[in-house]
């Protein structure tokens, strides 16, 4: 029964996500612990269309910039060459998240294995508004 | 519906033809500005002259106050209201011909005529009402509002869109964005083709934050790089995401589109919703993104979509099939370039929709 629920539940968010109109992360619903475990197992580099997944992490990272947990799902992100759009996405919203996790995105971004995009992710996150991230980027 | 009860009140003006004939073109723009006050209906009225040979009209209406503006009838010299915003409201079969009538504080575009079956120019002085609104209001009285009109001549025919394809700061650096974007543009250059548009692309970069404004909200860099672009025609703007829109993979400032610098003269593309997960764009991404700036570029040359995704508003074509549910319109105009949902099949541009094109103020 609870896997049918979780299941019915992230068929519907993936229906919502891969509408073809604009979809706002409010239109998911309230921010319950089930729609952020829908979103982190969208938030898959490998799901198609491709907008399931950037939507997906766009609403994780608008709905839940406080959840303790959303660290372990995005800072393996800035690592990895494979999840560079989804690392560029966090850079691009890095002001909007709690300092701390701030500071811990820009230091895993500077473990991004390739250089050209860990160069290329450096230098979106050193256009921050936030003095500490542009230092922590620039270090 | 608003009767224009004032002549205007010229506070400013500034005119005089803007010959190209030097540069080899074969049109000719007249440009000329002027100032009006509403009335208390909260609208007025603009004249523009047309001469003999003038082939098309834009109205550009804008306020420095931040407020909303509209433009909201066309009079010919004879008298006759040729277009009236409220001939075109919901009351009047769902259907819909321009922006115009629609209160935005970014500037109102108006172009005349919009399809090839609309009554054409002739000599003499025409009149335009334009309103002004409180942003998300009532309208307002005793309000400035700039008025900027541009009639166009040619001497032969032109079916060149000059267009600026500008890279926000630093993403020229990205070869493979840079090599998916040439793709995307041969795409868009062979959608335009198809209906005899040659695209003459300049490519240049930008310091805009890579989160781009939303050019329908408007923001003063994109009239700054429309400037700085030193061309008439449509400016296409990469960045990353546009801001608040982060699911939208494009979107278009006005339809139709300024040929003039304004905040919302321009097209903002977020190439990384585009790209996905991993930042790397695929054949299918590429081509989408072809399509998407073509479908945006035919926004900003007056084309609507030819129903909207509540199905029950339409374009004002005859060669665009009506249709009531998700199902039908998808199976009578999906493969249309301008069905609201973009993708790389959907390239098909009609007779009237490429006649709407052509009557864009930089085309013939």
């Amino acid at each position: 029964m609870w896997i049918t629920l979780i299941t019915t539940a992230l068929a519907g968010t993936t229906e919502l996500l891969a509408s073809q109109d604009p979809v706002s992360c409010a239109s998911l619903g309230p921010a319950t612990d089930a729609l952020y475990e829908s979103l982190v197992a969208l938030a898959r580099p490998d799901l198609t269309p491709s907008i399931v997944p950037m939507r997906a992490a766009q609403c994780l990272l608008a709905v839940y910039p406080e959840r303790p947990d959303l660290e372990g799902v995005i800072l393996p992100w800035m690592r990895d060459p494979a999840t560079y759009g989804f690392a560029l996405l966090v850079a691009g919203k890095v002001d909007e998240l709690p300092l701390a996790l701030a500071l811990e995105v820009t230091d895993s971004g500077r473990e991004m294995s390739d250089p050209g995009l860990r160069r290329r992710l450096l230098a979106r996150l050193s256009e921050s508004k936030v003095a500490e991230v542009r230092e922590a980027a620039g270090r | 519906m608003r009767i224009p009860l004032l002549l205007p009140l010229f506070l400013a003006a500034a005119c005089g033809p803007q010959k190209q004939d030097d540069t080899g073109d074969p049109c000719a723009f007249k440009r000329s500005a002027t100032t009006v006050t509403t009335g208390s209906d909260g609208s007025t009225t603009a004249t523009i002259d047309v001469a003999e040979g003038d082939l098309e009209l834009q109205v550009l209406a804008s306020r420095d106050d931040g407020g909303a503006t509209t433009i909201d009838s066309l009079i010919d010299p004879a008298g006759t209201v040729v277009w009236s915003g409220t001939d075109w409201s919901e009351a009047n079969d769902h259907e819909y011909l321009t922006g115009a009538p629609y209160p935005t504080t970014a500037g109102s575009a108006f172009d005349w005529p919009v399809r090839g079956s609309d009554v054409p120019l002739s000599a003499g002085t025409w009149t335009v009402s334009v309103g002004a609104w409180r942003d998300g209001g009532g309208s307002q009285n005793d309000r400035e509002v700039q008025v900027e009109t541009i009639v166009r001549q040619c001497t032969a025919e032109t079916v060149v869109l000059p267009v600026t394809l500008a890279f926000t700061d630093g993403l020229e650096e990205d070869a493979g964005v840079h090599e998916a974007f040439e793709a995307a543009l041969e795409g868009w250059r062979a959608i335009y083709a198809g209906v005899g548009i040659t695209l003459d692309v300049t490519e240049t970069t930008t310091d805009m934050d890579p989160t781009l404004v939303n050019p329908s909200v408007g923001d003063r860099q994109y009239a700054e790089l429309y400037t700085a672009s030193g061309t008439t025609g449509v400016l296409v703007v990469v960045g990353e995401t546009i801001a608040d829109f982060e699911d939208f993979y494009g979107y278009t400032g006005f339809m139709p589109g300024p040929a003039s610098a304004r905040p919302n003269s321009a097209i903002a593309i977020a190439w990384l919703t585009l790209a996905g997960p991993d930042g790397v764009f695929d054949d299918e991404e590429t081509a989408t993104t072809g399509a998407l700036i073509a479908h945006e570029a035919g926004h900003y040359l007056s084309l609507l979509h030819p129903v909207e995704t509540s199905w029950d508003w339409y374009d004002p074509l005859d060669d665009t099939e009506q249709c009531v549910n998700q199902s039908g319109c998808v199976r009578k105009l999906g493969s249309n370039l301008m069905f609201p949902w973009v993708d790389a099949d959907g390239s098909l541009i009609t007779d009237e929709q490429r006649a709407m094109m052509r009557n864009w103020i930089v085309l013939q």
